[in-house]
């Protein structure tokens, strides 16, 4: 039989499975996080993050080029999707050449086939994997990134091997060339290059040169070849770039190397070792679009490195600041906090900030802060989700087993369970290799834990992190995935050795394996990873920016409301107009005088009273409240869609200015107060642009990012617009002031197809298709397109008393995100309930009310007054009972809260109410006031 | 870097990098035109603006080509005469 052929349809096979399936459920357009700042970096190349990544753009590119789809998103997306089932095919390949290499080429054809599906069940394993399925579902760089590490993991061992085309010593300067390369993708691509180096030093030694002494003198050798690549090329040229000693310095080192590779005499390893400095040096070249591109000031301009001195600090991250590794300040147990005074090596507990402090107390030491939250929490627990089955999506979701996990679960699809069947393979296969071959066995065991265990050492991470970080470990998950297939031929061998050679049974367990693994794993996956009908992140950012008048300045916060803003306006050409400022980056000055001096796509500049120099000089100031008044051009005041509102309607004049009690926004450690450089700059901003321009702060940002604004704020749609006068407050959550006009325009009118211009209507795509899935950013999201309605239909009732309106608006919100598909958090379903109610709507409101009891009752015994979540369990229970006349019931409540409250004459009145019903049988008096509005928590 | 380990007396080479494994004057010759080629990208880039044409699709085509064709070639072709150990 012609085992080459049939292993090459093996590999085609799997190839187009992981293709197929990736495709199938690829976000449609951009995803939240990093990649809409991505394919906009991509698409117009721009200059993303610090250290930014120039290859990943240059390929991302190519992709957007593409005819395909209109969405340039979408485009982008399938390079990781591409880039993943390749990575898919190089795990098969890599199997397939160490079973070849241990068992030779199978003789029969049940032979070939146990060998040809053991390696395919481990390259799938990997392929629906938890956190690289999630990675090839988006334009992000780890899909590209694990692409670099599984070529230069099969090449390097087809050069061990000595197989084919690749045993030729040019497969090292291929890999030092794609090693080169994939620094314009991630530096973490860069580890595996010690799998690399072990190899070389395996297959230059004997087998009886492989002792202590040699070993050491390579692991030198191997550190001080890595630092020649990082931090040395990496960091070093750009940094003496900047000076002419510097530059004269490079272009020696840069003679020499080619010298020494031109000269035939010398050695060919050293010629060789010369010529791979020179090839990393080269793929490394991607970078050089950065200040190229930096300056010329494209829209997306992070950081505007265009100097060399721009780049290094671009380079080197010094946006984020640093921490301390082998030694530095550490969380003192005895003061509780950290200590600034004492350096201690290897520090763990490090960070200062509060929050940090806080969760480091909850630690008995440094070592099981390390043991319990760092390896256990962060990185086991994500191994486990990938080899083992996970709970749920929300944040810290802990790994499912077989045991119950219901309140992770109660988000859709979730749990997923692998009965740790990829995980038992996966150690069978670690054993197994080991046992074969030791040395290709290291070289992958170091590749696994560099990527892992090394990685949460270099991490150091604080706790908690803004949103779960399984994707920096996919390294690590790649290496065990090749043994989970090496695992199902191990236990192939260990039942032929034992019962003899029937190859049949062999297959058989290799087919059971088959669909034990992977095939599970798909069917348990898919609808969690399924991403095709997601649109949250494109609509939320075409909501937001519809939300806005002409010319509008938008305050965003993070990088949820910002990022994808950003892909609609420049990669999508939405809404140019609105002027986003992103306020935490306004915190630094390369970003305020972009907004002071661009225009880009023609938006209007942001006016600053500053200089260049003074935003380069500002520095955050010490501050008492104090109060602040912002002048109103009476005549000249641009209303907008705030002509609409009837209070301001009903005013004869505008006030002359508008005043502010702005209050400190931070305490440093020593107590003074003080405020931002962005809240210096939102003043300012406002001071210069309000008469002129309508601004907009989105509901998403912190309400003390909003300099103590929060009476003279409106909602329209997804945003709140500054009002030049100070409007009625109420202090509850939704019945707050709405433009309702222009939110009712937007919310009851939808569009599937985007405008450019401004233009009413939402998009709210998909969101009521019974096959939606939602990632955790994206069901947040969900959260805030529901407060939208509500707050909207609360206001229309309450202020407009307008039953009918606000009783469509409840409609079209069940219409558009029906509850059925969408998680309705708790309390927002309290908040409807108690709506409900007020709309007169009793048979609504038992429905809702109905599956509420139980909840509340629950927690009747832990927090009956509703301290702890700011609702009470009793108003919310007496409530119900009377509606739905179960007064008995009441009265049970209201004798446990006599309990703590015993001559509460409140409470004595409300139990003789109820008893005079229950002998009534009916109401017998007009009932007490008990309308919603009082029963919702003031806040 | 690994690779340089130098030979140990009395031990067996493994590796052996024969004059036909190292790269030879064609090789040479097209990482040439690779590197040549991505200079001329970038400075095609640099001719363009922000969002002009040059700048945004044409140098990054070129730059592909150089970067992911050319390059890449240059590295593992092998001549014919010289290439006696494929199979």
């Amino acid at each position: 039989m012609n085992f080459t052929l049939w292993h090459r349809i093996t590999a085609a096979v799997v190839f187009l499975i992981s293709t197929v399936v990736f495709l199938l459920t690829v976000a449609p357009t951009i995803s939240f996080w990093d990649c809409g700042e991505f394919i906009t970096a991509a698409v117009t190349m721009g200059v993303p993050h610090p250290p930014g990544a120039p290859f990943f753009q240059l390929i991302g590119r190519m992709f957007s080029l593409l005819p395909f789809s209109d969405d340039l998103g979408f485009r982008v997306n399938l390079m990781s999707t591409f880039s993943s089932s390749l990575t898919v095919l190089f795990v098969y390949l890599t199997s397939i050449r160490l079973l070849r290499q241990w068992k030779g080429e199978p003789q029969s054809p049940m032979a070939a086939l146990g060998m040809l599906i053991s390696a395919a069940t481990g390259a799938l394993i990997l392929s629906f994997s938890d956190t690289f399925w999630f990675n090839a579902s988006e334009a992000e760089v780890y899909g590209i990134g694990m692409f670099f590490i599984s070529a230069v993991v099969w090449i390097g061992l087809e050069w061990y091997f000595h197989i084919g085309v690749f045993n030729s010593e040019r497969s090292l300067l291929l890999i030092a060339y794609l090693m080169g390369l994939s620094i314009g993708v991630h530096l973490l691509s860069l580890l595996a290059l010690f799998f690399v180096f072990f190899l070389v030093y395996f297959r230059e030694r004997n087998r009886e040169d492989i002792n202590a002494r040699t070993l050491v003198l390579a692991l030198a050798i191997m550190a001080a070849g890595f630092g020649v690549i990082y931090p040395g090329i990496v960091k070093y040229i750009p940094a003496l770039l900047g000076s002419t000693g510097g530059l004269i310095f490079l272009f020696v080192i840069l003679f020499a190397l080619i010298a020494t590779v031109a000269m035939k005499k010398l050695h060919p390893q050293l010629r060789m070792a010369a010529l791979a400095i020179l090839l990393v040096t080269l793929g490394y070249s991607t970078y050089v679009m950065v200040p190229i591109r930096a300056s010329q000031q494209p829209a997306l301009n992070e950081n505007a490195p265009a100097t060399l001195e721009g780049l290094y600090s671009f380079l080197n991250r010094d946006q984020y600041g640093s921490y301390p590794l082998l030694k530095g300040p550490n969380y003192s147990d005895r003061t509780r906090s950290v200590d600034f005074g004492k350096e201690v090596f290897l520090p763990r507990r490090w960070s200062p900030d509060a929050e940090h402090v806080q969760n480091y107390a909850n630690y008995s030491s440094d070592l099981d802060y390390f043991l319990s939250y760092q390896f256990g929490h962060i990185y086991l627990r994500y191994f486990l989700w990938n080899f083992v089955g996970r709970a749920g999506d929300l944040q810290n979701a802990p790994v499912a087993f077989i045991g119950e996990v219901d309140d992770w679960s109660e988000s859709s699809g979730y749990p997923n369970r692998y009965y740790a069947i990829p995980l038992i393979l996966g150690l069978i296969g670690m054993y197994y290799h080991f046992r074969k071959d030791y040395r290709t066995g290291t070289a992958f065991a170091v590749l696994f834990f560099i990527m892992g265990i090394g990685l949460v050492l270099y991490f150091n991470m604080v706790n908690p992190q803004v949103r779960e970080r399984d994707y920096f470990f996919v390294g690590s998950f790649f290496a065990f995935a090749i043994w989970t297939g090496i695992g199902v031929y191990g236990l192939i061998d260990l039942l032929l050795t034992r019962i003899g050679r029937n190859e049949a049974v062999g297959v058989a367990l290799a087919v059971l394996m088959l669909v034990a693994g992977p095939v599970n794993m798909l069917a348990q996956n898919y609808r969690t990873h399924d991403r095709h009908y997601n649109y949250v992140a494109f609509d939320y950012a075409y909501n937001l920016l519809q939300s806005c008048d002409q010319d509008a300045i938008l305050f965003t916060g993070g990088d949820n409301d910002t990022f994808p803003v950003w892909y609609l306006q420049y990669a999508a050409g939405i809404r140019r107009d609105v002027r986003v400022v992103n306020l935490s980056l306004l915190n630094t000055s390369w970003y305020s005088k972009q907004l002071k001096n661009e225009r880009p796509y023609g938006a209007k500049t942001v006016a600053f009273s500053y200089s260049d120099t003074e935003l380069d000089q500002m520095r955050p100031v010490q501050w008492e409240p104090q109060n602040l008044s912002i002048p109103v051009d009476p005549e000249g005041f641009n209303l907008g869609s705030l002509a609409e509102l009837p209070y301001i309607k009903n005013l004869p004049r505008l006030p002359e200015k508008i005043d502010i009690t702005v209050q400190s926004t931070y305490v440093d450690p020593a107590g003074t107060q003080g405020i931002r450089v962005q809240d210096i700059l939102v003043m300012d901003i406002l001071n210069n642009n309000f008469n002129t321009r309508p601004i907009y702060f989105a509901l998403s940002t912190a309400t003390t990012d909003r300099v103590s604004l929060d009476n003279y704020l409106v909602v329209e749609g997804l945003a709140q617009r500054v009002a030049p006068v100070a409007l009625p407050q109420r202090g509850n959550r939704y019945y707050t002031n709405v433009n309702t006009a222009v939110t009712q325009r937007h919310l009851m009118d939808l569009r599937s197809v985007p405008d450019s211009n401004r233009a009413f209507g939402f998009m709210f795509r998909e969101l009521n298709n019974p096959e939606i899935n939602l990632d955790e950013a994206s069901t947040k999201m969900i959260y805030s397109f529901r407060v939208a309605h509500m707050g909207l239909a609360q206001v229309m009732l309450q202020d407009e008393g307008n039953i009918e309106g606000a009783t469509k608006v409840l409609a079209q919100m069940d219409k558009t995100i029906p509850a059925e598909y969408h998680e309705f958090d708790r309390s927002l379903r309290t908040d409807l309930t108690n709506m409900f109610l007020m709309l007169g709507d009793t048979t609504r409101y038992r429905a809702a009310a109905d599956k509420l009891e139980a909840d509340f009752l629950k927690e009747m015994e832990s927090d009956p007054t509703g301290q702890r979540t700011g609702r009470s369990p009793v108003l919310f229970l007496l409530e119900y009972y009377d509606v739905t006349e179960q007064w008995d019931k009441g009265i049970g409540i209201l004798q446990k809260v006599q309990q703590l409250y015993p001559d509460d004459p409140m409470v004595l009145e409300r139990i003789r109410e109820f008893q005079s019903y229950i002998d009534a049988g009916k109401r017998v008096t007009p009932a007490p006031d008990t309308t919603a509005a009082s029963t919702m928590p003031q806040r | 870097m690994a690779k340089v380990q130098r030979k140990r007396k009395g031990a067996k080479r493994i590796i052996d990098v024969p004059e036909a494994e190292l790269p030879q004057r064609v090789n040479y010759m097209i990482l040439g035109a690779g590197v040549l080629v991505v200079i001329i990208g970038f400075l095609v880039m640099s001719a363009g603006d922000a969002v002009s044409p040059l700048s945004v699709t044409i140098a990054p085509i070129i730059l592909f080509l150089g970067f992911c064709v050319i390059i890449p070639i240059g590295i593992i072709y092998k001549p014919k005469k010289i290439t006696g150990d494929e199979a």
